[in-house]
């Protein structure tokens, strides 16, 4: 059977998109999410850290 | 290799996925195998029919799968929190949607058309909690530092994601089910294979999703990435044995490509474990597959050798056939001319008679004669017709051309004719035209195709009239015949022309017809580069016959 405009399927695809470059902006650009570290149960904002984190890290 | 402040060693990692940090081959086999195998299939399908909706569908749950796929490899290769927490986060994202594209295409699949637009609006809004909560704490609370695993802390939305798993899964089993009792027989095999295929990569993705994530065991979670290779070769037996989408051989292909993967894939693994475990779960796809597939190719010589014999059967059975219409044709022009003979002296010796050559004769004597002159002058037009036949079959029709006027030799046929007219209690109107219309044509037997026209509407008409025009455009010449006859049934409009055709009506009013007059009418028009064209407008209605011959200047 031929597609007839199918735009359902490009319809998810969008929202897919728009939902991973949040993400991607929110994690990947600004780091903003928290670390839980080993010495402390208590959640850290790690924007001041991450970039510790990555250095010791890797 | 790095070592970081809890004494976890971190080796670098290329494109994303390639590092020493993936400690078991395995990963990379499951991840890699399936995730060429599926994009490569999805792609080769949507590229043999980029019109269909079904591989449309195909592709975007194989596109999907793959990225789903490849995120999942940067989860076990990157130790980067930044990409951890992205990547983990498609992972949340895709997963439903992998399971909606697959039921989308498993409905598409088996209703051969669209889904409603109340079953998309059910299918987005089970996706949307997901799409629009992922980037929120509810899709990852934070990223885990406390021991080796770099791995991410999950929101409540993932719960929400295996909730939509099973949900569909369950769905995709009981729409399978429901539907399975619906379809005509022939449906039934394609529709359990593929019902069958997605249920299985269903399940076993969702095993592999929900085990993982509870347990915190992802290396037994690998195994549920097999369910797409599973699916794909369900999907692609479906293709070769039900002939879905039209594509040939896409088994074996795809079986090849497959063996290039696997045997690649081998040359990278170190452990001699992980080799034992890569050419078992490759032996066990090879075999079902490949099992399912020389049935498939033997089925197909099996048929072609079917079809072979068949074909040949056929042309001899043409070439007897064509024999035995020579013969035919033989035997009728012999025949014919057998019989022709003593017609004619029958109808001469009764002529005699009753012109008085042999005497005077009672009256009784001469009303059986007349009846006998009636009948044998019948007899001598069948014969006639079956000698035209087998000449015009025979190709030894001889066409004597000439120029002459059209409408003078309509005139001609229906001064002969009259007498019928009128004892037929038809009126007659003519139309002809002053100048001349020349035409050049064998005169003898287009007067015949008139004849048979013009006597055809006689017959066929109880009551009215007929009326008969001559005329010209540009390059053709045109006699029309029309009545207020029976009519003709456009049903059966088609087989006038036939031979020993007779439309139903025509058999009610005239018993003498033998279904020949037209289809010798036609033959001999169209040998003059002619055509006879017939025109009703339903039974009871009448007819209009034209009788088409280019015109000579």
């Amino acid at each position: 059977m031929d597609k007839k405009n199918n735009k359902f399927i490009d319809l998810i695809f969008v929202l897919i998109i728009i939902s991973a470059v949040i993400v991607f902006v929110r994690y990947i650009i600004f780091f903003d999410f928290i670390i839980y570290n080993s010495e402390s149960s208590i959640p850290e904002t790690p924007k001041d850290q991450i970039n510790e984190t990555i250095k010791i890290g890797l | 290799m790095i070592i970081d402040t809890l004494g976890c060693e971190w080796g670098a990692t290329t494109f994303l996925i390639f590092s020493s940090n993936v400690f078991g081959a395995l990963v990379y086999y499951s991840h890699l195998f399936s995730l060429i195998t599926a994009l490569g299939l999805g792609i080769f399908v949507y590229a043999k029919n980029p019109r269909s909706l079904i591989s449309e569908l195909f592709l975007a749950l194989t596109l999907v799968f793959s990225l789903w796929v490849f995120s999942d490899t940067v989860l076990w290769a990157d130790a980067n929190p930044s990409h951890i927490m992205f990547f983990w986060s498609l992972t949340i994202l895709l997963e439903p949607v992998i399971y909606v594209l697959g039921l989308y295409f498993l409905a598409v699949y088996i209703k051969n058309d669209d889904i409603s637009n109340r079953f998309k609006f059910l299918l987005i809004s089970l996706l949307l909690p997901t799409i629009l909560l992922v980037p929120t704490k509810l899709g990852i609370l934070g990223f885990d530092y406390t021991n080796c695993d770099r791995e991410v802390i999950e929101g409540l939305l993932v719960y929400y994601g295996y909730f939509v798993e099973v949900i569909i899964s369950l769905s995709a089993v009981i729409y399978s089910i429901r539907s399975y009792q619906k379809v005509s027989k022939e449906k039934k095999k394609p529709l359990v294979f593929m019902s069958l295929g997605m249920v299985l990569f269903f399940f076993m993705f969702a095993w592999g999703n929900i085990v993982g994530s509870i347990s915190e065991d992802w290396t037994l979670g690998q195994y549920g990435l097999f369910g797409m290779p599973i699916l794909l070769a369900f999907f692609t037996y479906t293709i070769v044995r039900f002939k879905t989408f039209n594509i040939k051989l896409i088994g074996t292909q795809a079986l090849v490509v497959v063996l290039w993967v696997t045997l690649s894939a081998i040359l990278f693994v170190r452990k001699i474990e992980d080799v034992r475990v890569i050419v078992a779960l490759t032996l066990i796809l090879f075999l079902i597959v490949g099992i399912l597939l020389v049935r498939s190719v033997k089925r197909e010589v099996e048929q072609r050798e079917h079809i072979e014999k068949l074909a040949g059967d056929l042309e001899r059975a043409n070439e007897k056939l064509k024999e035995l219409d020579q013969l035919k044709s033989e035997f009728l022009s012999l025949a014919t001319h057998q019989i022709r003979a003593p017609l004619t002296a029958i109808k001469g010796y009764s002529s005699m008679l009753l012109e008085g050559n042999f005497g005077v004769l009672p009256q009784k004597a001469t009303d059986s004669i007349q009846t006998i002159m009636k009948s044998c002058q019948n007899l001598i037009n069948i014969v006639a017709d079956f000698l035209n036949i087998s000449r015009i079959e025979q190709g030894r029709m001889v066409y004597e051309k000439s120029i002459f006027n059209l409408a003078e030799l309509a005139k001609e046929v229906l001064n002969e004719i009259k007498p019928n007219i009128d004892k037929a209690g038809l009126i007659l109107e003519t139309k002809m035209p002053l100048e001349e219309i020349k035409v050049n044509a064998d005169r003898g037997k287009i007067k015949q195709v008139v004849e048979n026209i013009v006597d055809n509407a006689i017959k066929y008409t109880v009551h009215g009239g007929i009326n008969v025009s001559v005329f010209a455009d540009k390059e053709t010449a045109k006699v029309t015949v029309k009545d207020s006859g029976v009519g003709i049934d456009p049903n059966e409009m088609n087989k006038l022309f036939n031979k020993f055709s007779r439309t139903k009506d025509a058999s009610k009013i005239s018993v003498t017809g033998t279904g020949l007059g037209l289809y010798i009418a036609k033959k001999m028009t169209e040998a003059h580069s002619g055509d006879i064209k017939v025109f009703s407008e339903g039974i009871g209605k009448g007819t209009t016959f034209t009788i088409e011959l280019p015109i000579t200047k």
